[in-house]
């Protein structure tokens, strides 16, 4: 069967930064050292997903995973073997493989809406759990069950009644103190769509660039601490009802989802991150 | 090399070599090639992974593109191909050397295999089909269909069932290229049974005792099948389990489906017997 250890139990020694290492050689090289690494799906898969594959993915994963393990022992929360993980939208498991080198596969839960991306995890045998959701359903995990939650691209793409109830379900299963690190479009994305062109030959450019002249009354809306939405939808399993672009404000985040996660940080760093990073805290 | 769209100028060994090369390169010559499911997906499916269970596909896909040559129906890029029983697409993405992705159809009525498949990149389209149900496709649709583990599974009665389903979607003097088990299997039960530690081992024990009367009937030229009640929730023991199948047996029960043409015992190059037929 697929791994139960983590990963730095089956690569004794190893360290942070050749863990990246090794996960990228695992893309060339299914076994190492005779351990068995979760496979890859095609590039075409991986780019649709998060717009890039293999080396540059999974460089850019790298940043958020060292972001998020920083932030979890700025929390006294060091990660550690036992550290219940959940990755709320895990498509094709980029940060699960991640995260495996230091939590042992059974305390990795991972889920997405999309039901094949769900089960490629799976037969990619990426260490972990993956499980279905419903757009707008509930999770499938217990009430104070996890002590990280992840969420890479997820926020960004929700309508606000929907991450509402997301936020408020996934408050419902982080245990008392839980790390939330979530990403979000900040006020540059607005600004971002305006530059775009409505004949860009990627498909999610051109279809942002069909709602430029919203701008300025989505970055109003920003500045007065609203939730911004455009409804883009994104194929398969994602209707414009339930999944489009979304940008986040600091302010929104404080004075509407304080009771489920208390704020830490809004790290809006375009040089670090193409997106905003939030982390949170459980009260 | 410049990169290129497809590989049909590539002598078929040479094809091989790039199937076995992208084991371990995801990109050859500026094409994406197909990735694959983790080591145990592939054992849990073929006991074998990687470049061993790719050499057993093209062990096949070799069989059954001579065979369709002397037959008098070679294998072109407009050729139309189904892959009856897709699983992870091991052997659909062989056949990407002479047909086009767009007239490679895969089917499989495990949900998991079809999405995966789609997920890897394997070359064609894939649906997910019901286990007594019918094909996504219209009459006379196909040049050539085969399936590689998959009569060797199927209760006589599906297997009836998909016999005539996929006499419907062949074009007349479509060929059918099925894996199925021989004589040998049932002569193997004893010393499968024997192998430690082992489902396929835990299986055939039920079944030792029987083989003398299984040998009888499939030289009366019946239809032999051991229920085993595995293989998931979409793979009842209704319609699931271990089927032995004689050239008699095939030209008697779908000799009006398709006309045998060959019946190979190929165990050594692909593990299991291989029935070549022809839609009259």
């Amino acid at each position: 069967m697929t791994q139960t250890l983590p990963g730095a139990d089956l690569f004794p020694g190893s360290s942070e930064d050749d863990w990246l290492t090794l996960l990228i050689r695992s893309i060339r090289e299914p076994v190492i050292n005779g351990v068995e690494m979760p496979r890859l799906p095609h590039g075409n898969v991986q780019r649709g997903f998060v717009g890039s594959a293999d080396e540059q993915t999974l460089n850019e994963a790298n940043n958020f995973w060292k972001y998020v393990k920083k932030a979890a022992v700025e929390n006294g929360k060091p990660i550690t073997r036992n550290t219940r993980l959940l990755d709320f939208g895990s498509a094709w498991g980029r940060y699960a493989r991640f995260f495996w080198r230091d939590i042992a596969p059974e305390n990795i839960k991972g889920c997405d809406i999309d039901p094949e991306i769900v089960a490629t995890c799976t037969y990619l045998g990426v260490p972990g759990n993956f499980s279905v959701i419903e757009p707008k359903g509930k999770l499938p995990y217990a009430d104070g069950s996890m002590d990280l939650i992840i969420a890479y691209s997820v926020f960004t793409h929700l309508p606000e009644n929907v991450a509402e109830h997301w936020m408020k379900e996934l408050s419902r299963v982080a245990a008392p103190g839980a790390l939330i690190a979530y990403t979000v479009e900040p006020r540059r994305f607005l600004t971002f769509i305006e530059t775009l062109d409505p004949n860009s030959p990627s498909m999610w450019h051109a279809l942002m660039a069909t709602f430029k002249d919203r701008v300025p009354e989505l970055l109003a809306k920003f500045d007065s601490g609203e939730f911004c939405y455009i409804p883009t939808s994104g194929g398969a399993y994602r209707d414009a009802d339930v999944y489009g672009d979304s940008a986040i404000s600091e302010r929104y985040i404080t004075q509407r989802w304080s009771k489920y996660f208390k704020l830490a940080k809004y790290h809006d760093e375009p040089r670090e991150f193409w997106q905003g990073v939030v982390t949170a805290r459980k009260p | 090399m410049p990169n290129r769209t497809n590989f049909h100028d590539l002598s078929v060994d040479d094809w091989y070599n790039v199937v076995y090369s992208s084991v371990t390169e995801p990109v050859i010559d500026g094409v994406e090639m197909p990735r694959f499911p983790h080591g145990s997906v592939q054992r849990g499916y073929v006991g074998q992974q990687d470049v061993a269970a790719l050499h057993t596909a093209c062990n096949f896909h070799s069989y059954t593109t001579k065979w369709a040559e002397a037959l008098g129906h070679p294998l072109k890029p407009e050729s139309k191909v189904l892959d009856f029983g897709c699983g992870w697409g091991r052997v659909q993405r062989i056949f990407w050397h002479e047909v086009d992705a767009q007239n490679l159809h895969g089917v499989d009525v495990d949900f998991s295999a079809v999405a995966v498949c789609r997920n890897l990149g394997v070359p064609g389209t894939f649906q997910t089909i019901d286990p007594l149900g019918k094909l996504p496709f219209a009459d006379q649709t196909f040049d050539l269909i085969y399936g590689v583990s998959v009569f060797t599974h199927l209760s006589l009665k599906s297997a009836d069932h998909w016999m005539a389903e996929l006499n419907r979607v062949m074009r007349p003097g479509g060929v059918l290229a099925i894996t199925v088990e021989s004589r040998e299997f049932i002569e193997r039960i004893p010393a499968m049974a024997a192998q430690p530690n082992n489902l396929r081992a835990e299986l055939c024990a039920r079944f030792v005792d029987q083989v003398p009367q299984l040998l009888a009937d499939y030289d009366a030229g019946k239809f032999v099948f051991m229920p085993n009640g595995t293989g998931g929730s979409v793979r009842e023991s209704e319609f699931y389990g271990d089927a032995v199948i004689g050239e008699g047996f095939f030209r008697e029960r779908w000799g009006s489906h398709f006309g045998l043409r060959a019946y190979i015992e190929a165990h050594q190059h692909v593990g299991q017997a291989i029935v070549i037929a022809i839609k009259e």
